[in-house]
């Protein structure tokens, strides 16, 4: 075990951007800007039109010149993006700059076009060059890709007048979210105010059931508006998929995402099948530790009894020591990156009203390593969260490390498996330190839930959009139609045990990937059996050895290495799985039901209530 | 976001005209609705698999049943889609149901894109070589209109204007440019403003501010105005942005050079022709638009006047409300004494059932020009019986151009005729006038509407010209947005209006025009320019009948050629500023007569003390 010091304070830290720019309107993030003006016009005027005509050696020169472009403009945008996370009201002043960025990237993207139009045999005979083999997966992967049945012509219009478009349908609905109001007697709640007082367990559930009917009406306020979002963003996709060429709406997303359709397909197959296993079982379960044979939504992420006041919060210091030693334990040189995270301040974990909540880690280009938000409020499983961004940081500097500019072009469903692996590995660690037996179920049983959530529940987001995106074909959908396939998904998720209300119904409209990322949350019942899968594979090794152990996780941390340079098939060959058998996804049930069999013994394993000693506060 | 629950609120309360769409449609959810959605798309298809790809290789005469095929179509289409939006009008609750066909609609517009653009892949030696042939011949006007475009057609690799692209452009609109409005229409329809006793929605609540007549009461309903405004304008900030953004992309692929000329070319105005309007407009606004406002600041008694007092009836001044019968009548004898032929239309369109008093000035052809519908605002007001005039000379317009069988009416001429028709009932209601007070009062509306069709859309396209610019550079926050307006305004209005009032930089938010109509001020600036100098030509003429027939034989010449035949009737050089200034040097003259009238007034009546506040 590593011997490296790790200690943070419990205040959770905000990020230094300093390190990255003064400002947004410092001279060094205008130098910047213009250097890559600079860079990018002396970039076209060199080789635009010319790229096909190009030896093997000035075609690399001029790859890597392009490398360089992007990975200046990965800075430069990461820290606007950064910036707009900070303050959600940033946007206006920093909008322009970032459309300037990307109308500047655009006249970059000739290269990609140009590489799209060189015959096969020619490039073949290319590539066999030794100065294009660092390049070849790149280029390989360029001209294979997804949109490649659409013309160039029409390619060429979406990019340059698609991107700031969908940004701004976007903005209506951050607008709306950040408008947002609950009326209660108490006054108006945000959205993420309102969120937490549903979560008020000390409340009554009739008080909880009136707010959440509350939250509802809100809600329905917006109904124009945010159906407006949907629609069109709906609508917006559904154009580009017919043009690209592909008939199942989510296929254009997962093919761009650089992920196989067919894998998703499989998925949503498998996957459908296993609710009864998972989440209708974890429910009934829950259910039953209540008394009842049938649980309010209100209640669902409600603790039983026996460990409701088990510490529902996880102080700042000790979440992130979970996560520290749960890397290092696995390997110290994953568990040094996450501590790099903390000490060169490339983490925020602070909360406040104008902080876009939703947590992320970014990839900030060659010159600086990732950045990592999160919102530590304490309510919610937050060890959990921070456990999964640091994995998508320490997955991104070690990509950083081997100097990956376009090879760090993960495919999402590949990219959330170290997220995932690491939330596993830190819920792992925390079970082990934890003695006391209350508060090791109501860990197990926050870690369950977690897994349901980001299993089989994303799976039914992920079946909702496949859905709604198949009727809004057949024209607009009503605030009220859209709801009522969402509630169609929803029920088939959380099964017969489960009573839904109104909050259920409309809660669709809250959740921000369906417009900022359509079909991304396929990612996450991929990742979560792909992880599994790992960490199942890891466990199987150590109780042969410590070297078989040491193996497994070398073979990994090769695999975060790798970026995007080896293709998803070889990936997959080479850690062992394979998501095209039915048998990969039963895994990945398995392992989840293995928690639930462990949370279901420890009925028996915790004293009865009437001898439990009231914990002292 | 309280929604607006009031449902058609202006015509809840007496007794005004509904429109009978059942001459359409028997109703919003009729099987024949849905067939006809059905038709429409069957017709789509197979106009796509008869010709698309092949209207190159088409010889003269299947050209021309091409386009005559597509004309169908596009008739169609059209006739569903003014049904669909007029019902919306009748009902707000249907704006839903209204997207539904209208997506169906473009759906099936959507396959024919192909047919304008092959079009303009043809060969201009070739074209010409085939428009020998009668048959297509016959098609000259539309086929013009398609070339138009031909310059400005997006490209595939080889420099041809390609379909797909089109095609793709086209259908983008539906998430773009329509889907911008459509949030637009969304955010003031449900945003209420209380004016007075009642709430009105907040894109027709202007309006209802202005009628107020108690000054104290104005101003309140005017605050409440501003504050509904203001709650939307993160909102309504975006979609003017987003709206400009499009445009600007759109431009550029596309070739146009300033902003206005992509909205120019369908109309048939010349870049140095719309140039000479608005240096004619703005020049006439001293003399014209800030005299006027000082008048009437002076007559409010205050140096300054507050923008809610604009447009608002002077203080003390006894409207005797014209009833919906009244009006009619009214109307349909001004058009009378100018020609039995125009009364005899105006009859026909005024007596039948095809106008609805609770819209906005709006005309619909509805499928065919013989027919037109009209929506139009109809509170009982001079101005509203002026504005009658303007709508029914449309449909007069309309109905000549359907007797002679031509297309549809160029949007200029359309402008000219608006203004030709509030000039008649304008010197109706003088001629009628029972003394010199009720004169000047008539004057007063009469000026105040033609400056509106003006000089005032002039200032509404300088603020879209200065937003332009500016939003090339960043994005234009509300507050940036509300001082363009805020200049744009103080130019039109002079110094006698005082905008320095917080509430006067949110008002930007509230015209319509410039979401639904942009840079429309050349053709409409043509339409009030040359209207009154036709009438003012007609006033002076010996022979009035003679002249009035002349006028109407003229104007329902459709086609490419009819501005141009027109205008050199009246000796106008449409690239000449001056010339264009004849017809504000008539309205001028208007204006010093209200002067000499309300002189006239004021001599002969004690002067009342003043009755103006002040700001």
């Amino acid at each position: 075990m590593t011997k490296a010091k790790f200690s943070v304070s419990n205040r959770p830290p905000r990020w230094d951007l300093s390190q990255l720019y003064p400002g947004i309107d410092s001279a060094e993030f205008d130098t910047d800007l213009s250097s890559l003006e600079e860079m990018i016009v002396t970039f076209a005027k060199k080789y635009k039109g010319k790229i096909t005509k190009l030896t093997a050696e000035d075609m690399a020169a001029a790859i890597a010149t392009y490398e360089k472009i992007d990975s200046l403009a990965d800075r430069l945008k990461g820290y606007v993006a950064l910036l707009e996370n900070e303050n959600v009201n940033m946007t206006m002043k920093t909008q322009r700059r970032r459309s300037r960025i990307c109308d500047l990237e655009e006249e970059k993207s000739f290269l990609v076009t140009e590489l799209h139009n060189i015959e096969e045999k020619e490039m073949l005979a290319k590539m066999s060059s030794p100065a294009l083999a660092r390049y070849a997966s790149w280029i390989a992967r360029t001209r294979d890709d997804y949109d490649r049945k659409m013309p160039v012509t029409v390619r060429s219009l979406r990019d340059s007048y698609d991107t700031r478009n969908s940004e701004a349908v976007q903005r209506v609905y951050n607008d709306v979210m950040a408008d947002f109001r609950v009326k209660t007697p108490e006054g108006d709640k945000t959205f993420s105010e309102a969120e937490s007082a549903i979560a008020d367990w000390s409340l009554p559930l009739q008080a909880r059931k009136k707010m959440r009917q509350d939250f509802a009406v809100a809600l329905k306020q917006y109904a124009s508006r945010l159906s407006f979002v949907f629609n069109t963003s709906a609508l917006d996709r559904n154009i580009d998929t017919r043009y690209a060429g592909f008939d199942r709406v989510e296929s254009e997303h997962v093919s761009a995402a650089r992920f196989d359709p067919a894998i998703t397909a499989q998925m949503v197959k498998s996957m459908r099948k296993l609710y009864a296993r998972t989440s209708h079982r974890f429910f009934s379960w829950l259910a039953k530790s209540q008394g009842k044979e049938k649980i309010h939504i209100a209640d669902l992420h409600k603790a039983p009894q026996d460990i409701r006041d088990k510490d529902p919060t996880i102080s700042f210091a000790r979440a992130s020591d979970t996560v520290f030693r749960a890397a290092s334990g696995f390997s110290p040189k994953m568990g040094k990156l996450v501590q790099a995270i903390f000490e060169e301040k490339r983490i925020d974990a602070s909360s406040s009203a104008k902080k876009n909540s939703a947590p992320f880690a970014r990839q900030m280009g060659a010159s600086s390593g990732s950045f990592v938000s999160v919102t530590f409020s304490g309510v919610t499983s937050p060890m959990g969260t921070l456990a999964h961004e640091l994995g998508h940081g320490v997955h991104m500097d070690m990509m950083h490390k081997q100097g990956l500019q376009l090879e760090s072009e993960v495919s999402n469903h590949i990219s959330e498996i170290p997220s995932i692996f690491m939330e596993l590995l830190t819920s792992n660690t925390f079970l082990e330190d934890e003695k006391n037996p209350l508060r090791k179920k109501k860990f197990m049983f926050d870690t369950v839930q977690d897994m349901i959530d980001t299993g089989m529940q994303q799976l039914s987001y992920f079946d909702f959009e496949i859905r709604m995106h198949k009727e809004r074909k057949s024209g607009p959908l009503s605030f009220e139609k859209i709801s009522d396939i969402w509630m169609e998904t929803q029920r088939e998720y959380y099964g017969p045990a489960v009573v839904m209300d109104d909050h259920q119904r409309y809660y669709w409209t809250a959740i921000e990937h369906f417009v900022t990322m359509p079909f991304y949350v396929s990612t996450y019942p991929f990742a979560l059996a792909a992880a599994g899968n790992l960490l199942q594979q890891h466990q199987d090794a150590q109780s042969v050895s410590k070297e078989a152990a040491t193996a497994v996780a070398e073979r990994y941390l090769e695999f975060l290495k790798t970026g995007a340079a080896r293709s998803t098939h070889d990936t997959f060959r080479m850690l062992g799985i394979d998501p095209y058998s039915p048998e990969f996804w039963e895994k990945g049930a398995s392992f989840i039901e293995g928690y639930i069999d462990r949370l279901e013994k420890m009925d028996d394993k915790v004293p009865s209530r009437t001898s439990q000693r009231r914990p002292g506060k | 976001m309280a929604k607006g629950s009031q449902k058609r609120a202006s015509t809840a309360e007496a007794d005004l005209p509904r429109w009978d769409l059942s001459g359409l449609f028997p109703s919003p959810d009729s099987a024949e609705l849905k067939q006809a959605l059905i038709s429409l798309t069957a017709a789509a298809h197979k106009f796509q698999s008869s010709h698309a790809g092949k209207v190159a290789g088409h010889d003269p005469k299947s050209l021309a049943l091409a386009i005559e095929e597509f004309l169908v179509f596009e008739t169609e289409a059209n006739r569903i889609r003014s049904y669909v939006r007029m019902s919306e009008i009748s009902d707000p609750a249907r704006s839903f149901w209204a997207e539904e066909i209208e997506e169906k609609i473009y759906a099936a517009e959507s396959c024919t894109v192909f047919f304008k653009t092959e079009i303009n892949a043809i060969a201009e030696t070739s074209l010409i070589e085939q428009m020998g042939d009668p048959a297509l011949s016959r098609h000259a006007g539309f086929l013009a209109a398609v070339r138009a475009m031909r310059p400005h057609a997006l490209k595939d690799d080889s420099g041809l204007p390609s379909p797909v692209t089109e095609t793709y452009a086209f259908e983008k609109l539906g998430t773009g440019e329509s889907a911008w409005r459509r949030l637009y229409d969304i955010t003031l329809r449900e945003a209420s403003v209380n004016v007075g006793r009642k709430f009105w929605p907040l894109g027709s609540a202007e309006k209802a501010v202005d009628r107020i007549a108690d000054p104290d009461r104005r101003r309140l309903a005017w605050d409440n105005l501003v504050a509904a405004a203001e709650g939307e304008e993160k909102t309504l900030s975006l979609v003017f942005n987003s709206l400009v953004n499009l445009s600007a992309a759109n431009n550029r692929l596309r070739g146009f050079k300033a902003p206005e000329d992509v909205f120019l070319l369908p109309r048939r105005i010349a870049p140095e022709t719309a140039a000479a309007l608005m240096e004619a407009a703005s020049d006439y606004n001293s003399r014209l638009s800030h005299r006027y406002f000082a008048w009437k600041a002076k007559k409010a008694g205050v140096v300054r006047m507050h923008p809610a007092d604009c447009h608002a009836p002077l203080s003390g001044t006894k409207w005797e409300k014209i009833t919906w019968p009244q009006a009619q009548k009214f109307v349909i004898d001004a058009f009378k004494n100018f020609s039995p032929k125009a009364g005899e239309l105006a009859e026909r369109f005024l007596t039948s059932s095809r106008i609805d008093a609770g819209g906005a000035g709006q005309i619909f052809d509805a499928g065919s020009t013989d027919q037109p519908y009209a929506a139009l605002d109809f509170a009982g007001e001079t101005k509203d019986v002026l504005s009658l005039g303007g709508v029914t000379a449309q449909a007069v317009h309309m109905m000549l151009a359907a007797e002679n069988a031509q297309i549809s009416p160029s949007r200029t001429l359309l402008e000219t005729s608006a203004t030709l028709g509030k000039m008649l009932v304008f010197d109706a209601f003088v001629t009628g006038a029972r003394n010199a007070a009720a004169e000047r009062d008539i004057f007063m509306a009469g000026i105040e509407i033609l400056l509106e069709s003006s000089l005032s859309s002039a200032a509404q396209m300088n603020f879209e010209k200065n937003f332009y610019r500016l939003c090339e550079k960043d994005e234009v926050s509300p507050a940036d947005i509300g001082a363009l307006w805020k200049k744009s305004q103080a130019e039109y209005c002079g110094p006698s209006v005082s905008f320095e009032t917080a509430g006067a930089s949110k008002l930007w938010m509230l015209q319509q025009g410039v979401i639904h109509d942009p840079f429309s001020a050349p053709a409409r600036i043509f339409g009030a320019s040359l209207g009154m100098e036709i009438y003012d030509t007609y006033t002076n003429a010996d022979d009035k009948t003679a002249f009035a027939e002349k006028c109407l034989s003229a104007l329902s010449v459709g086609g490419s050629g009819a501005e141009a035949q027109i205008l050199s009737a009246f000796s106008i050089r449409p690239a000449e500023e001056n010339d264009w200034k004849r017809g504000f040097r008539a309205l001028r003259r208007r204006l010093e007569h209200l002067f000499t009238l309300d002189d006239k007034v004021q001599n002969a009546v004690p002067v009342p003390a003043a009755q103006g506040r002040k700001l």
